[in-house]
C-alpha cells in the first residue's frame, strides 16, 4: 500500500472507487483495470499492483465484484471481474461521497 | 472463495506479469529487460500474495499455526537448548509449587473461618512481682472472669471459652487411642461456621451431656450411620484420675466436612468449659479499642491492681488469633518466601540468558525474514510464539514435577501435618501428644540402641475416688512387678504434664525473694530459671539408662512427706551453678518447702547436635506440689526383643492386681520418635531443597548458555585449525575464555553470599556467616560445570573436519 500512496497520493477508498467505476464500463482483468486507470488519469494516477489485488480481493469479498476466469481472445484464460447490483449500488454511494468531500475542499481553497 | 486461493492469486499475478512483460516488449524491450521491468513495476510478488490471501483468510490463525509449526521446528532442530530451556523453566516451577504448597498449607495456613482476621484472644499476664498461683505467668484469665467478661464488653463479641476435652472412646479399641475432642459452646461452633448436615449444634446454654461430631469421626467411626443422632457413648473424665467420672453422652449433630477447630484432630465437641478463650471484634472496632476496654473491665473483674503506667507487658492483652499463630514462625517464613523468590529469579534468568544467546545467532535470520517481506510486527509475533510454546512446555513440565514432588514431600512430611498446625498449641491448651513429649529419644541418650526396645503405654483405671497416693501406689506396685517380669530389663513411669505452658512456667528461685527475670511470652525454651520439669518414677534414671553423674537419684525414701529433692541435668547445673557444685543447694520453686538438689544426671542432648542440652529438673513422682493438677502416668518398659512381646506379660501383670483397669495408647519408642518432628528441622530441610534446587537450576544454566556460546564458536574453532592451530591450544582458549567469565561470576556470588548470610544471622537461630565447607564446595562445583561446559562442545568443534565447520552456521 505505501508506495501506492506515495506515487499517486490516493486517500484510502479511493482506489476502490475507481475500480468500481472502471467496471462500470464492462468486465475487466486486473491488469486491464489498472492500465485503464492510468490511460484515462492520464498517467497522473498510477496504480501500484500491490494495493490492486488486495482491494480487488476485497471489493470481491463484500459482495461488490465478481470473478470468473475466462479465456480471452487471445487465448490464454484471465480472471475476469464483474460489478454486481450492490456494486453498481455501492458505486453510487462512493460517488456521492466522493462529491461531498470535493465540494468540502474547494470552499475551504477558495481563494477570498 | 471454495477453489485453492492460493493457486488463484499465483495464476492471477503470473498473468498480470505476463501482459506487463508483453506490453514492454511492445514497446521495444527485449525479453529479458522486459521481464525484469515488469516484475518491478508490480512489486513485490510475495508480499501482494501474501496481503491478498490476508483479505481472504483469518489472518491470526492462520499465521498462528504457521508461527507454532516453525517454533516446533525451530526447537526440535536445537534439542539442546530446547531441553535446557525446557528442564529449567520446569525444575524452578515445579520444585518451587510443590515446597512452597507445603509452606502454605503447614505454616501458613489460614485460618479456615469466616472473618478470620476479627478472631482474637484475650491474654493475662502476671507480673513477677506477684507470688506464684499455680499458673505460668502467660495465661488466660480465668473462666469466671472471661464469662463476666462476655456479659459487660462492648467491643467484642461471642466472646467463648474452649478447651480440650477427654478422649471418646469406642468399645472393642481400647489399645488404641480414643478420639480427641475439644469443647466448645454452641454460639462458638457457629461463630466460626460449623453447620450440622446431620441433626443440629449446641444450643446457647446447652445443659444437656450431649456431643457433636467431626464429619471424618462419623464417616470413620460411626460407619456414616444417618441414624447417628441419638446414640450414646461412653466419655471418662479423662486425665485426672480423682475426677474420673464415667458419664454417657448423646449425638445429637454431626457437623459439615471441612470444620476442624481448634485442631485437623479433633474428632468430636461437648458444650460446655474450657479454659482457653476466643472472641470477635465487633464490626468497625480496632484492637487497640478492645483492648483497652478489656483490660479496663478485666481488672475490675478480676480485682486486679493496674500495673504503673507504660509497664510492658499490659496485665491484659487482646492479640489476634492469626498473630498468635504465625508469630513465631514469622521470621522463618520470610526467608523462605525469598528463598521462593530466589529460585524463581535463578530460572528466569537461566532461560533469558538462553533465549539472547540464541537470539544473537538468529540476526541473519531474522534479516532474511524482513527481506522476504515480513514485517516487524510479523517477526515479533513470531519470537514471542516461540518463547510461549517454551514457556508452555516448561509449564506443563513443571507441573507434572510439582504432581510427583508433593507426593514426596507429603510422604517425607506426613507427620508434619499433625502438630503444628491448630490454633490449640498456640494459645496453650495441648491436646495431648502423649509420650512423646514425655520421654526423651533414644538417640538423645546415647544408648546403643541396637539392643534395647522401649515400649510405651498408659494404664486406664474405671473411675474411682483413689486418692492421688493410692494411685502412686498402684504405680508403683505394677512398676517393681512390671521389672521382674521374662524379657524386661527396667520399668519406669512418668508425668505427661497437661498443659505445655504449665511445665515452662515455674520458676525456681534461689531465695524465696528473688526477682525471677521475666519470663518470655509464648512457648519457648527452658533456661535455667525456668526449667524444664520432669516428674519421673524412682526408676527413671536406670529404666532409660541416663547416667548420674553426681550425688544420688531418687530413693524410696524420697516420698511425699519427706523433705522435697530435685535431680538436676548437667546443663542446669552449669547454667545456674557455673563451676560450683550444686549439690546441697535449695531452690524454691512450686510447693510451700524448698527443693534441695541431692544429684545430677547426664544431659539428654536435644534434637540438633550442635545445641545445647535444656536445662532440666526432675521430680520425684510422689513429690509433685501441686494437687489441683494431677498427673497421669506414662510407662515405660525397657526390653531385650520385639517390645510388642511384652504386651502379654505386661497385661497379666496389670489384671492380677487391678482387673478393672487396662492398657491403651501402646507403642514403641520407634513409632514415637516417628511422630514428633522439630520444626527447626522442617526449616533446615526446606530450605536445604531450596538451595539444592537453585544450585541445580544455577549449574544447569551454567552449563546451557555457555555450551551453547562455546558450540556457535565452532566457525571459529575451525579457522583455527584450519590455519594450524593444535586442538590442544584451540581447546586451552576456548575453556580459558570460559574460565574467566566464570572466575568473576563466582566472585561476585561469593560477595552476595557473604552478605546474604550476615543478614540470615540475625533472622535465625544458630547460623555461622562463613561456612567455609559451602562456600568452598559451591565455588569449586560451578567452576567445575563451567569447565565441562566448555570442554564439551569445545571438543566436539575440534574434532570436527574444519572444512565442514567453516561451513556450518
Amino acid at each position: 500500500m505505501g508506495a501506492g500512496k506515495k506515487r499517486s497520493g490516493l486517500i484510502q477508498g479511493t482506489l476502490e472507487l475507481l475500480i468500481l467505476r472502471t467496471l462500470h464500463l464492462g468486465p475487466l482483468h486486473g491488469h486491464g483495470i489498472s492500465t485503464h486507470i492510468q490511460q484515462t488519469s492520464e498517467h497522473v494516477l498510477q496504480v501500484d499492483h500491490g494495493s490492486l489485488y488486495p482491494a480487488l480481493h476485497r471489493l470481491e469479498r463484500n459482495g461488490y465484484i465478481t470473478s470468473r476466469w475466462e479465456p480471452t481472445p487471445r487465448g490464454r484464460e484471465m480472471r475476469l471481474y464483474r460489478l454486481t447490483a450492490k456494486g453498481r449500488r455501492q458505486l453510487g454511494v462512493e460517488e456521492s461521497k466522493w462529491r461531498v468531500l470535493v465540494a468540502a475542499m474547494a470552499r475551504i481553497l477558495k481563494p477570498t | 472463495m471454495t477453489r485453492d486461493p492460493d493457486d488463484e492469486i499465483e495464476r492471477e499475478i503470473l498473468t498480470h506479469l505476463e501482459l506487463e512483460t508483453e506490453e514492454r516488449i511492445a514497446e521495444g524491450m527485449t525479453a529479458e529487460e522486459a521481464h525484469y521491468a515488469a516484475r518491478r513495476a508490480f512489486g513485490n510478488v510475495t508480499r501482494v500474495r501474501e496481503h491478498v490471501r490476508s483479505v481472504w483468510r483469518n489472518v491470526w490463525l492462520d499465521d498462528i499455526r504457521q508461527d507454532v509449526r516453525y517454533a516446533l521446528r525451530m526447537l526440535s532442530r536445537n534439542p539442546g537448548f530446547a531441553c535446557v530451556a525446557v528442564l529449567t523453566l520446569a525444575i524452578g516451577i515445579g520444585a518451587n509449587t510443590a515446597i512452597f504448597s507445603v509452606i502454605n498449607a503447614v505454616l501458613l495456613r489460614p485460618l479456615p473461618f469466616p472473618n478470620a482476621d476479627r478472631l482474637v484472644t484475650i491474654i493475662e499476664n502476671r507480673p513477677p512481682t506477684e507470688p506464684f498461683d499455680g499458673r505460668p505467668a502467660r495465661r488466660a484469665p480465668l473462666a469466671d472472669e472471661i464469662r463476666a467478661l462476655g456479659t459487660q464488653t462492648t467491643t467484642l463479641a461471642d466472646v467463648e471459652l474452649y478447651g480440650a476435652a477427654p478422649e471418646l472412646r469406642l468399645p472393642g479399641r481400647e489399645e488404641e487411642a480414643g478420639l480427641p475432642g475439644a469443647r466448645a459452646s454452641g454460639p462458638l461452633l457457629t461463630m466460626l461456621g460449623a453447620r450440622p448436615v446431620i441433626g443440629r449444634l449446641f444450643a446457647t446454654d446447652e445443659q444437656d451431656s450431649v456431643i457433636v461430631l467431626s464429619h471424618e469421626a462419623w464417616q470413620r467411626d460411626f460407619g456414616a450411620d444417618p441414624n447417628v443422632v441419638g446414640r450414646t457413648v461412653v466419655i471418662d473424665g479423662g486425665n485426672i484420675p480423682a475426677l474420673r467420672t464415667r458419664e454417657t453422652y448423646t449425638v445429637v449433630g454431626v457437623v459439615a466436612p471441612g470444620f476442624h477447630f481448634p485442631n485437623e484432630q479433633v474428632r468430636y465437641w461437648m458444650a460446655r468449659g474450657g479454659a482457653a478463650n476466643i472472641a470477635r471484634l465487633k464490626e468497625g472496632v480496632s484492637l487497640q479499642a478492645a483492648a483497652s476496654e478489656v483490660g479496663t473491665l478485666l481488672h475490675r473483674i478480676a480485682g486486679k491492681p493496674v500495673l504503673p503506667a507504660g509497664s510492658s507487658p499490659p496485665r491484659f492483652e487482646v492479640v489476634t488469633v492469626k498473630d498468635r499463630l504465625v508469630a513465631p514462625v514469622r521470621p522463618a517464613l520470610r526467608v523462605l518466601a525469598v528463598a521462593v523468590g530466589l529460585v524463581l529469579l535463578i530460572a528466569c534468568a537461566n532461560v533469558a540468558n538462553l533465549l539472547l544467546s540464541r537470539a544473537g545467532v538468529r540476526q541473519r535470520e531474522m534479516a532474511i525474514r524482513g527481506a522476504v517481506g515480513a514485517g516487524r510486527g510479523r517477526l515479533v509475533r513470531q519470537t514471542l510464539t516461540e518463547s510461549t510454546i517454551l514457556a508452555a512446555i516448561g509449564g506443563a513440565a513443571g507441573l507434572l514435577i510439582a504432581l510427583g514432588a508433593l507426593h514426596l514431600l507429603r510422604t517425607l512430611f506426613a507427620s508434619l501435618a499433625q502438630p503444628s498446625g491448630g490454633i490449640v498449641r498456640q494459645i496453650g491448651i495441648e491436646i495431648s501428644s502423649g509420650a512423646a513429649g514425655t520421654f526423651p529419644r533414644m538417640e538423645e541418650i546415647g544408648l546403643d540402641t541396637t539392643a534395647l526396645v522401649f515400649l510405651t503405654f498408659q494404664v486406664r483405671r474405671p473411675p474411682s475416688r483413689s486418692t492421688a497416693t493410692e494411685l502412686v501406689a498402684l504405680s508403683e506396685d505394677l512398676v517393681s512387678a512390671l521389672s521382674t517380669a521374662p524379657g524386661v530389663q527396667a520399668a519406669a513411669y512418668a508425668a505427661e504434664l497437661p498443659m505445655l505452658q504449665l511445665r515452662m512456667g515455674f520458676g525456681f528461685k534461689t531465695t524465696p525473694g528473688e526477682q525471677l527475670p521475666e519470663r518470655e511470652p509464648g512457648p519457648g525454651g527452658a533456661t535455667a530459671y525456668y526449667p524444664d520439669v520432669r516428674v519421673v518414677s524412682r526408676d527413671y534414671f536406670g529404666a532409660l539408662g541416663i547416667r548420674l553423674i553426681a550425688g544420688r537419684g531418687f530413693r524410696d525414701s524420697d516420698s511425699a512427706l519427706a523433705a522435697p529433692v530435685l535431680v538436676v541435668n548437667r546443663e542446669l547445673a552449669r547454667l545456674r551453678f557455673g563451676g560450683q557444685n550444686p549439690i546441697g543447694a535449695q531452690l524454691y520453686g512450686p510447693g510451700a518447702r524448698p527443693w534441695e538438689i541431692v544429684g545430677i544426671v547426664d544431659d539428654v542432648r536435644q534434637q540438633a547436635a550442635d545445641r545445647p542440652a535444656e536445662p532440666q529438673v526432675f521430680m520425684e513422682y510422689r513429690q509433685w506440689p501441686v494437687p489441683a493438677f494431677q498427673l497421669s502416668q506414662y510407662y515405660v518398659v525397657r526390653a531385650t526383643g520385639d517390645p510388642r512381646a511384652l504386651l502379654p506379660a505386661v497385661r497379666g501383670a496389670l489384671r492380677s492386681r487391678e482387673p478393672e483397669a487396662t492398657i491403651e495408647h501402646v507403642a514403641t519408642m520407634d513409632e514415637l520418635t516417628s511422630v514428633s518432628l522439630a520444626r527447626p528441622r522442617v526449616y533446615a530441610v526446606l530450605l536445604g531443597l531450596f538451595a539444592g534446587i537453585a544450585v541445580t537450576l544455577a549449574a544447569i544454566g551454567i552449563y546451557g548458555v555457555m555450551a551453547y556460546t562455546v558450540s556457535q564458536s565452532t566457525r571459529e574453532i575451525g579457522i583455527r585449525v584450519a590455519l594450524g592451530a593444535e586442538r590442544g591450544q584451540v581447546l586451552r582458549l576456548i575453556i580459558g575464555q570460559g574460565m574467566v567469565l566464570t572466575a568473576v561470576g563466582i566472585a561476585i556470588g561469593l560477595a552476595g553470599a557473604l552478605a546474604m548470610t550476615r543478614y540470615l544471622q540475625g533472622m535465625l537461630f544458630g547460623v555461622t556467616p562463613l561456612d567455609a565447607p559451602t562456600f568452598v564446595a559451591v565455588a569449586v562445583l560451578f567452576a567445575l560445570v563451567a569447565a565441562l561446559a566448555s570442554y564439551v562442545p569445545a571438543r566436539r568443534a575440534t574434532a570436527v573436519d574444519p572444512l565442514v565447520a567453516l561451513r556450518c552456521e
